[in-house]
């Protein structure tokens, strides 16, 4: 009884209790945004400009303040919690379905497409995703699509070489040889019995790419090549702000909090995941 | 249709070349057995002879991008399946010649259930579903003499000790119903009881189903007690093949002799145990003559530049030496 309630404890002990609920508070947030919002984010009042945050002597129907055409800054912080995890997560779906494939299909197949896969993948993790963006946004113009295509080309690749070498190590393994043996063909094995096993390996792959996504797209916003105005975004509103650093840090400051604490929290989350889910370090 | 006359499996000449960046050999060279429907045919030799090799040519699935089977057939039930497509081989693995492996741990998928792995040949093999296929599963592991087979579905592997995780492999062998089971070292990795137990059960379902099995080790105490004939193999060559007893009481073959010297034994007391001089040749050292002639005590010259032809004796011994020429 003892035994079993102290090790409960110490397990209770080591969960990343904050992040955790960091990262279940930003799933909700994005969630219910348009409810938890208590002012209209894109709503303009000019007889509230640059109202300091609760704070720093404003007060509490603006916690946050207000930025320079007073828009409530706390209500775009929510709102700008939708697009940055939309962002992360449509690339990650994204650029994770396309790298998990071809890294399935060039570590079990591997020869020529192993090859030319996977040199793709140098090539795409060796090119400047900013500098694409900017093309992309200045040719066919800044738009969500554009965020995410841009994240997704760079993030399969990082997907598809974990996979593939997940893949290289799995597939000598002696209950591959005896599906074979049992006559199973080859999508068949790398459906049933090479993905369940890397799945642990994807999930954590998954969180800590969400801290990098949502700083990606915030820096593209910042440089005016990610989701264009007035749709509010963290990256954004670090740049509108600005210009104000002097008089009303808190329009660059609190979005850019926002930032800082989510990253931080997924990226904690993701490292927790990883060591619960090594079958290594895990006891039974 | 005389069934009892007829190999199931019979394997001719069989080559398989290995190559790499250190060069090219013959992993399996001319390698030619046969294979009856209820006997055990041991395949016995050191670790790198080919036993293993062997194996997986019978099934067209040695490693795809080193290896390559350059000649030779292996006629199963009347077909050679050297000439079989891709597609037409899959339907003969599982159904027809399955296998078992050394390590029960590494053996069976970790993440899923042993029902699902179970549940996986019968689909394939059998086309169950539903009901069917629980019953048919638990009907497997009772075969396998599994305690509770019905918990035994729902359990992962790492909840079975090793000898129940390899009755577990055999289960899913035996769930297409095969004619042959190719056993690669299936008890190497389990302990003395354990083994006993294991060699006991295949017994038993050979007896059942008339299996013939090709049953790789380096065990003669598992040799003599599973064994109808065994086959000794030496760098990638069959040396000699002989009833059981027969190669016990009378080896024809030199290596056959020191192998079997190597042997410790109880009743013998002995200072050293004996280790047969030098090393087995490298798969990439060019060959000329018998292979063994290096470390034969009793090598001639002419061993040293021909190959010796594999030749029948009268007390039913085949033998490729020399020695018995004339």
């Amino acid at each position: 009884m003892t035994m079993t309630s102290t090790r409960r404890f110490a397990r209770l002990r080591r969960l990343p209790l904050l992040p955790l609920a960091m990262v279940a508070a930003t799933v909700l947030v994005a969630l219910f945004a348009d409810v938890l919002a208590p002012h209209d984010p894109l709503g303009i009042n000019p007889a509230a400009r640059q109202m300091p945050p609760v704070f720093a002597g404003g007060s509490w129907e603006h916690p946050l303040g207000t930025d320079r055409l007073g828009r409530d800054v706390f209500s775009r912080i929510v709102l700008g919690t939708q697009i940055s995890l939309g962002v992360a997560v449509a690339t990650i779906l994204l650029g994770g379905l396309i790298g998990t494939v071809l890294g399935l299909v060039a570590g079990y197949r591997g020869g020529w497409i192993d090859a030319l896969v996977m040199r793709s993948a140098d090539g795409f993790l060796a090119f400047p995703s900013i500098l694409l963006a900017l093309v992309l946004a200045v040719t066919v113009g800044p738009s969500f699509t554009v965020v995410v295509v841009v994240l997704a080309l760079v993030l399969w690749a990082r997907f598809a070489r974990l996979v593939r070498g997940e893949v290289l190590a799995i597939k000598e393994r002696d209950y591959i040889l005896l599906a074979r043996v049992a006559g199973a063909g080859g999508a068949y094995i790398v459906w049933r019995h090479i993905l369940p096993n890397i799945l642990n390996t994807l999930v954590v792959l998954c969180t800590l790419q969400v801290g990098w996504a949502i700083i990606v797209e915030a820096s593209l916003t910042f440089l005016g090549a990610g989701v264009p105005p007035p749709t509010p975004t963290w990256g954004g509103m670090v740049a509108e702000g600005l210009d104000y650093i002097e008089s009303a840090w808190w329009i660059s400051v609190m979005p850019g909090l926002a930032i800082l604490l989510v990253v931080f929290s997924y990226n904690t989350v993701g490292d927790w995941l990883r060591d619960v889910l090594d079958p290594q370090l895990r006891n039974v | 249709m005389t069934q009892q006359a007829q190999p199931i499996l019979q394997v001719r000449n069989l080559v398989t070349r290995i190559g790499g960046k250190r060069g090219f050999g013959n992993a399996v060279d001319d390698v030619s057995f046969d294979l009856m429907p209820g006997e055990t045919l041991g395949l016995v030799g050191e670790s790198g002879s080919g036993k293993s090799m062997t194996c997986l040519s019978v099934l067209r699935l040695t490693p795809p991008a080193a290896t390559h089977i350059t000649g030779g057939q292996v006629i199963f039930d009347g077909e050679d399946l050297l000439r079989k497509t891709g597609a037409e081989m899959r339907g003969y693995r599982g159904r027809r010649i399955s296998m078992i492996l050394q390590d029960p741990m590494r053996a069976l998928n970790p993440v899923l259930t042993v029902g699902e792995q179970i549940f996986e040949s019968l689909r394939l093999h059998r086309g169950l579903r539903g009901a069917a296929l629980r019953e048919a599963a638990c009907e497997l592991l009772e075969r396998v003499r599994i305690p509770d087979p019905a918990a035994g579905l729902s359990a992962y592997p790492h909840h079975f000790s090793g000898g129940m995780r390899q009755r577990v492999v055999g289960a899913i062998a035996l769930a297409g119903n095969p004619d042959i089971l190719i056993a690669d070292e299936p008890t190497t990795a389990l302990d003395v009881t354990v083994q006993a137990a294991f060699l006991d059960l295949l017994k038993s379902i050979q007896r059942q189903d008339r299996l013939g099995i090709l049953f790789v080790t380096h065990d003669f105490a598992v040799v003599s007690r599973m064994c109808d004939r065994v086959a000794v193999m030496y760098a990638g060559r069959i040396v000699e093949t002989a009833p059981t007893d027969m190669l016990f009481d009378r080896p024809r073959h030199p290596y056959t002799e020191s192998l079997l010297r190597s042997v410790p034994d109880v009743d013998r007391r002995e200072e050293r145990l004996y280790a047969i001089p030098g090393q087995p040749p490298s798969v990439f050292a060019p060959r000329t003559g018998c292979p063994f002639a290096p470390r034969c005590p009793r090598a001639m010259d002419r061993c040293r530049q021909e190959t010796p032809p594999t030749r029948r004796l009268d007390d039913g011994h085949e033998v490729s030496c020399w020695l018995h020429e004339e």
